[in-house]
């Protein structure tokens, strides 16, 4: 017996879509205007410290994952987050959940500012780095790799854990309860 | 390992609990669900008889969730975990996800609770129950589809979990941060007809 499910189909679709994506587009990234810089090697940037970061493993049959973290800003400077990129991803953006009238929605965020000797969080229904697309599946205990662009096209690297649905919960209050 | 942190973090929550409330509401009256009829990611129906003989922390969301939802189930079930130390068992509630976005949500919502490896059902079924039921709890969702070919939409829901009594009717609602600690708290008076009005 042949049995093409409405699910497999469109996630033909949505792979096929994604690769053409990916190919005119090159890798994973948002924003734009950096097309050309990401030919040549990136140049790391210094004096960033990226802690935390961890994606909870997608249900099966989600093509979406979003990775929290926390990024330190040791510069003296104030530093604007332009685009995220993963190997493992078609693409990412920085997204944003909140809450108005008592609704939760997601909207992206062109470009996030990490003022100098700051930390940002990026944390559970607030922001959080959004990756559309994955190579391959995920689950906890895999990580992957990330890169955050900063607006002077610079990249911070960072490796990402997967980790059970659930367990950002208490890194997430905890660091908020220890402030 | 987990535990460690599990005490630094109610150490930390009884030290700042003050500052920690429960965005909470009582019902002044208790509002029965209306009458629906959905299915379990088991397959089995669920209606409103499955609401009654036991309490119900009812939220709606879907599957392709990635932050909202998957941080609400844990923490709902933090809260039964810590309402399990201060009401008897059959007291503790039961935790129920809708899933408003039946396209993509009816085909994985078995995998998905399954993922989760916690106590909670999941339903979905056909848009109008679905409809009846969050008209009911006074909830509202939104597909945020562009166009009929975007398979990647986002979908704007409603952030609070509803308290559904025994008698399946609705007394409250609690809208985030759901803080384990302090939402088992406000629950176990609640429960007990305790509450501290809001
Ligand atoms: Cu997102």
């Amino acid at each position: 017996m042949f049995h093409v499910s409405k699910h497999w189909l469109a996630a033909m679709a949505w792979t096929i879509a994604m690769l053409v994506l990916a190919i005119t587009h090159g890798p994973a990234s948002a924003g734009s205007d950096h097309s050309n810089e990401k030919k040549m090697q990136p140049i790391e940037a210094s004096g960033f410290t990226v802690t935390w970061a961890k994606s909870p493993a997608p249900a099966p049959g989600v093509n979406s994952a979003a990775v929290y973290l926390m990024l330190e800003n040791g510069t003296e400077k104030d530093v604007q987050l332009v685009a995220v990129e993963s190997d493992a991803f078609v693409m990412g953006h920085i997204h944003k959940t909140s809450m108005t009238d008592g609704l939760m929605s997601m909207a992206p965020v062109a470009q996030l500012t990490v003022p100098a000797s700051k930390t940002v969080t990026l944390e559970p229904n607030g922001l959080h780095i959004m990756l559309m697309g994955p190579k391959h599946k995920f689950t906890a205990g895999d990580q992957f790799p990330l890169s955050l662009v900063l607006d002077n096209s610079h990249h911070i690297k960072a490796v990402v854990n997967v980790v059970k649905p659930g367990d950002v919960l208490l890194h997430g209050h905890a660091d908020k309860m220890m402030n | 390992m987990l535990r460690s942190i599990l005490f630094i973090l109610l150490l930390g929550l009884s030290v700042g609990a003050k500052a920690q409330s429960v965005n909470g509401v009582i019902l002044e009256e208790a509002v029965p669900v209306r009458e629906f009829t959905l299915t379990t990611q088991s397959g089995s129906t669920f209606t409103k008889s499955q609401l009654k003989e036991r309490w119900t922390l009812l939220f709606l969301g879907f599957t392709h969730c990635p932050d909202v939802c998957p941080f609400t189930l844990a923490n709902l079930e933090a809260v039964r975990t810590e309402l399990s130390q201060l009401v008897s068992p059959n007291k503790l509630p039961q935790v129920v996800f809708l899933a408003v976005d039946p396209d993509r949500d009816t085909e994985l919502l078995q995998e998905y609770v399954k993922h989760f490896g916690i106590s909670f059902t999941g339903i979905t079924g056909q848009r109008a129950e679905i409809d009846k039921l969050v008209e009911s709890i006074d909830g509202f969702y939104r597909l945020e589809k562009a166009g009929p070919d975007d398979e990647a939409y986002d979908v704007t829901h409603s952030a609070a979990v509803t308290v559904i009594n025994p008698e399946g009717e609705i007394t409250a609602k609690i809208s985030p941060p759901f803080h384990p600690f302090n939402t088992a708290n406000y629950l176990a008076r609640h429960m007990r007809g305790l509450d501290v009005m809001n």
